[in-house]
């Protein structure tokens, strides 16, 4: 890896030093975090964003997958190409243990066809697998168990066999490769053994001034070491090398660095030969999640304002900033001590931070590189000012980019036309939804480089900023569409959080989306919006999304009211015509629109919702499911049935239908899209059931089975409602399988209030039945309410 | 007759009352420093008071690597045995939100290394107290935890630590399994709050919780603060939380900007923080008339004893003996 790539690769940024999260409780685009400055695209020339190594948050970092791969790599190259990397990964790091010399060759030799000639080199291989490995498990009994307190006993007789074992191994290999990696296996097992001056010794001889891959590692040993005997400077400075130029140490090499004071901080770059070490120090304290990157960021331009140091720093300060800028609604923190709670946020210094880079950005405008980042950056912090004329000007006089560059300016460029526009006409529409389709490369969420697990979010922006104004506002379906709101999961009450409940969705309210859906103009803004939406904000079945066609658009919204007609009873007919006018297609990609569980199915024990999840679901063949459209059907032939015999059972089988589909029962995937486990959400009315229940009983023509059912259902019904306007939510027996003091004051509680007629009836008219058997049984608190008290 | 039967009714009456008075006890302090070290100032403090008792931190349990493990270890390296000590163990919330963490294997290998490090340096306890701020998510598995640990040291007595909204709202928030409490009334202000005024205590935040009369079904410790410390605010946001300094440590670096408020002018390090320029700085101490005023409402709430945080800062003789000791004695009036 050359010295140029290494750095440039190396290490990215850490996004914002600090997430926040949003006041907006509607579900709306307003993202708590924004990224439009992407690092991907302003530090990839050469177009290898992989090699970045991402923070997600300040000190967390992603595991060092690349420390096996990159180790594979160098002994494949070693072996010549002759065997498969995963071959050599199975080999290497494994669980078994080593099985001999001979049988390892073999096995080794097995994996490849191609004709070798590398037989002193696989001999080589196996024999220092076989020696790293045996001191894996002797280094093992050298490391203290955190949980222990036992002293760790050395061994010098084991410690001076494998001692002699690797010097021997070090005289008879004839590769340097092979000879170089026994050289860190005795630095491991000096180090760990305690005998710190031979590991000074064996690095200083034998890798000092190296650059190869595992002399690297060595250098992270001999650091730890330097550590250890308080050479503090010294230690600091191996491990920024070790952080710089070694990415499968670097995490390691991080942590390890210990910088307490100036002094320390002079100490440890008094010991840097060269510019890149120089900036390097900077830059990795620079880089700390915690600290600002700034002050260090203008001793690294100090010394070459084009180093890749510098531009990194510069792109993870803007990302910092990026937030407190870009985000409309109020920011937050959470309160300290109390779960779910959040306070506002005054901003107050972030402004200053601002200004003070765009100061230092100014400086170094004259002298910036072919790339034009200064140029990039200087536009994109105007913006974030709030200055747009200035980022305009500054935008318009960079030309010659790059393709990855282009489209950051072009980001910058939609970005400000929208800013600088109020009022959007439809030609500034058509410009910014091609500008959209252009830079997200024809899809309808930005993929470039993965960057997702960034949040990448310029569609989520401009739609947020668009929400708030007022053309859109008095449009429902565009304030539908720009605003993100998800229409599915409205119907969300939490009582345990201090969140307002949010307006429930009505037909009426989807009545309006669909008048003003007719009346708006089909511009590339509005295509792409509405794609975004309904491709992203619902909840789709399968793992593919589609793209769905703005044509389409109506049949999504006429689906949620077909579902919100078919909760009345009374406006089934209704909600039948209504599927009936949704095409195929379009219904089979919408997520839960059937089910396995059948609606009509009773059950005196509350089965687990994850006993019919996705594995039950996937287990039926969707032919033999209940669809939305086949179950309203019935429903409205049950019911007309039951007006006109007066049927008990009828309605009897309406409740137990209703019932099971809200949102306490197994087919709540017939009214509704997505069940919280946390809170209500969907259809959670217990009149519908009860009313048919009651009627049930009202009829009469129930015999005593179905009698005693009917009331427990109503008792069912009745401790739904309860449980709703009650803070006591945690009913259950205790782990022991006791009532708890909370159970008993929950079955104390409801009792008093009035909400166990119906258990009352069975247990004083009912008891002489089957049911009741089964459900004294069964349910734990007829259980209780009968023998608790 | 009836004036025998009187005069017995009276005995009884005062009889009674005396037994209702609470006994005082000296007050215990925290020690929450990783090496354990008492300076002379310390222990002239715990002389004066006529404390014995310390709740000494041996030890944190923090996920490291999705796994739970032990670190800070305390490292004795004067010997305590001149006071009662009782080990205590801070726990991480998250570790009971994890469904990866045994809590019974848990609780078995942190008795087991409390046991280790109490041999090892030759201290008895009969008490042990394990400080978590559970939620409710975290609930069932921290109290899985704690009944586990009960088992293991069937002959000690278990405590727990209890925060303000635990106390308060114990029906929601559940009642640990533990033999008593500790009712910490302290970090008890919105300390990411960069305009909050003192986030360790106020009275004011403290009468929100507790009334007079109000009870709690454990018997239970109150906990106070004495301890002062200095917030670093970056870009509105906390940034790190500075023991041990006061204004003097860093005046060629700050500047003025209210009461107990500065503003960073230059870069520069302190206790191995590297603060920025434009950082904000609160000071924040504890007002002990606040702590005396308070005590006079706990002394309605039954509190058998108190506990100070904490004995282990570098400048504990600040602290007037005398007020500490007039705040104790209303913990019992």
């Amino acid at each position: 890896m050359t010295n140029n790539n290494s750095i440039k690769l190396i290490l990215l940024f850490i996004s914002s030093a600090i997430s926040f999260s949003t006041s907006n409780c509607t579900g709306s685009y307003g993202l708590g975090y924004y990224h439009l400055f992407d690092e991907n695209l302003v530090l990839s020339q050469e177009n290898e964003p992989k090699k970045f190594n991402l923070w997600y948050f300040p000190n967390e970092f992603k595991k060092e997958n690349n420390s096996v791969d990159l180790n594979i790599k160098e002994w494949s190259l070693f072996l010549e190409g002759k065997y498969q990397e995963e071959d050599l990964i199975k080999i290497m790091y494994r669980r078994d243990g080593f099985k001999g010399q001979d049988n390892e060759l073999k096995v080794l030799q097995s994996k490849t066809s191609k004709p070798r000639q590398i037989a002193q080199k696989e001999n080589e291989f196996i024999q220092y697998l076989e020696y790293a490995l045996e001191l894996e498990n002797y280094l093992k009994t050298l490391v203290p168990d955190s949980w222990s307190e036992k002293p760790i006993v050395k061994d010098p007789v084991e410690q001076n066999r494998m001692l002699a074992k690797a010097n021997k191994l070090i005289a008879q290999f004839r590769s340097g490769f092979t000879k170089e990696r026994m050289h860190y296996q005795l630095i491991k097992l000096h180090r760990y053994y305690g005998s710190y001056d031979e590991v000074i010794d064996i690095y200083e001889s034998y890798f000092k001034d190296k650059k190869s891959f595992i002399s690297y590692w060595a250098m992270d040993q001999y650091a730890g070491v330097l550590r250890i005997m308080k050479r503090n400077a010294a230690s600091n400075y191996y491990f920024s090398k070790v952080y710089i130029e070694c990415p499968s140490k670097r995490q390691s090499a991080y942590l390890s660095i210990d910088i307490k004071s100036e002094r320390e901080f002079a100490d440890a770059k008094n010991l840097g030969a060269s510019p890149e070490e120089l900036m390097s120090l900077h830059f990795i304290r620079g880089m700390n999640g915690k600290n600002l990157g700034l002050y260090d960021l203008s001793k690294i331009t100090e010394i070459n304002q084009n180093s890749d140091f510098a531009r990194i720093l510069m792109s993870r300060e803007i990302n910092r900033l990026e937030t407190f800028f870009l985000n409309n609604s109020e920011r937050y923190y959470p309160l300290y001590g109390h779960e779910g709670m959040e306070k506002l946020v005054n901003q107050k210094t972030e402004g200053k931070y601002l200004e003070r880079l765009i100061a230092l950005n100014e400086t170094l405008l004259q002298n910036d590189s072919k790339s034009q980042f200064w140029h990039l950056s200087m536009a994109y912090l105007y913006f974030l000012n709030g200055d747009y004329d200035k980022s305009s000007i500054m935008a318009n006089q960079i030309h010659g980019l790059t393709e990855n560059d282009q489209v950051q300016l072009d980001i910058l460029n939609v970005l400000l036309f929208v800013k600088m526009k109020p009022i959007l006409s439809v030609e500034d529409q058509n410009k910014v939804g091609e500008q959209l389709y252009k830079i997200n490369k024809g899809e309808i969420y930005y993929n470039a480089f993965d960057s997702r697990e960034f949040s990448f979010s310029l569609n989520e922006y401009l739609f947020d900023e668009l929400s708030s104004r007022n053309d859109v506002k008095d449009n429902a379906f565009l304030t539908l569409i720009f605003g993100g709101r998800r229409l599915q999961t409205d119907l969300y009450i939490d009582r345990e959080s201090y969140i307002e409940p949010l307006e429930k969705v009505t037909v009426s309210y989807l009545d309006r989306v669909l008048m003003d859906l007719k009346e708006t103009p089909q511009t590339k803004l509005v295509e792409y919006a509405s794609s975004h939406y309904f491709s992203n904000r619902y909840y789709w079945s399968g793992e593919d999304r589609n793209i769905v066609k703005f044509d389409d658009v109506n049949f999504f919204i006429k689906e949620l009211r077909a579902v919100l007609l078919m909760r009345d009873p009374e406006r089934l007919e209704e909600a039948a015509s209504e599927f009936n006018k949704i095409p195929l297609e379009i219904k089979s990609q919408i997520s839960n629109t059937k089910t396995a569980v059948s609606p009509f199915t009773f059950y005196t024990n509350d089965p687990y919702f994850e006993d019919f999840g996705y594995d039950y679901e996937n287990s039926v063949p969707d032919e033999k499911k209940f669809t939305r459209t086949k179950v309203v059907n019935s429903l409205l032939r049950l019911y007309a049935k039951a007006k006109r015999k007066n049927g008990a059972e009828d309605y009897f089988k309406l409740g137990l239908a209703y019932y099971n589909m809200s949102y306490y029962g197994m087919s709540w995937k017939l009214m509704g899209y997505y069940r919280q486990s946390s809170g209500l959400n969907g259809f959670y009315d217990m009149t519908v059931p009860k009313q048919f229940f009651e009627k049930a009983l009202n009829v009469g023509g129930l015999n005593r089975e179905m009698t005693a059912k009917a009331h427990f259902m109503l008792a069912r019904c009745d401790q739904n409602v309860y449980c709703e306007g009650s803070v006591i939510r945690d009913n259950y027996t205790n782990y022991y399988g006791v009532y708890n003091d909370y159970f008993d004051q929950f079955q104390n509680n409801i009792r008093a209030s009035g909400f166990r007629k119906h258990f009352e009836v069975l247990a004083y008219k009912y008891s002489n039945t089957e049911f009741y058997r089964e459900l004294i049984k069964e349910c734990k608190y007829f259980d209780y309410y009968v023998n608790g008290f | 007759m009836i004036k025998y039967y009187f005069f017995i009714l009276l005995f009884l009456i005062f009889y009674s009352c005396q037994d209702s008075k609470k006994v005082k006890h000296p007050p215990s302090f925290y020690y929450w420093k990783q090496e354990f070290s008492l300076n002379a100032n310390q222990k002239k403090l715990l002389k004066d008071l006529g404390s014995k008792e310390l709740y000494v931190k041996f030890f944190d349990v923090k996920m490291i690597n999705g796994r739970p493990e032990p670190v800070a270890k305390i490292d004795f390296k004067t010997s305590p045995s001149d006071y009662s000590i009782i080990p205590c163990v801070f726990i991480t919330n998250d570790i009971f939100s994890s469904d990866q963490v045994s809590p019974e294997k848990l609780a078995s290998r942190t008795v087991k290394l409390i046991l280790s490090i109490a041999e090892n340096n030759k201290l008895s306890f009969k008490e042990v107290q394990f400080d978590c701020d559970w939620t409710l998510g975290s609930k069932e598995n921290y109290f899985r935890f704690l009944k586990k640990a009960s088992e293991q040291l069937s002959e000690k007595e278990l405590s727990a630590t209890i925060r303000l909204h635990q106390y308060k709202y114990w029906k929601k928030t559940g009642v640990p399994p533990v033999d008593r409490g500790v009712l910490m009334c302290y970090n008890i202000g919105e300390i990411e709050n960069i305009n909050e005024s003192n986030s360790i205590f106020s009275y004011d935040l403290v009468t929100q919780y507790l009334k007079k009369g109000m009870t709690y079904p454990l018997k239970s410790s109150i906990a106070l603060p004495i301890y002062k410390w200095a917030l670093v605010y970056r870009l509105g946001q906390l940034s790190s939380i500075l023991n041990n300094v006061d204004v003097a440590s860093m005046e060629n670096h700050i500047v003025s900007a209210s009461n107990n408020r500065f503003l960073v002018k230059d870069n520069f390090y302190i206790n191995g923080q590297f603060l920025s320029t434009d950082d904000e700085i609160r000071f924040e101490e504890v007002d002990l008339k606040e702590l005396e005023q308070t005590a006079k409402l706990l002394s309605s709430l039954n509190f058998d004893k108190l506990i100070y945080y904490h004995l282990s800062q570098s400048n504990i003789e600040d602290y007037d003996k005398q007020q500490l000791d007039q705040i104790n004695t209303l913990i019992y009036k």
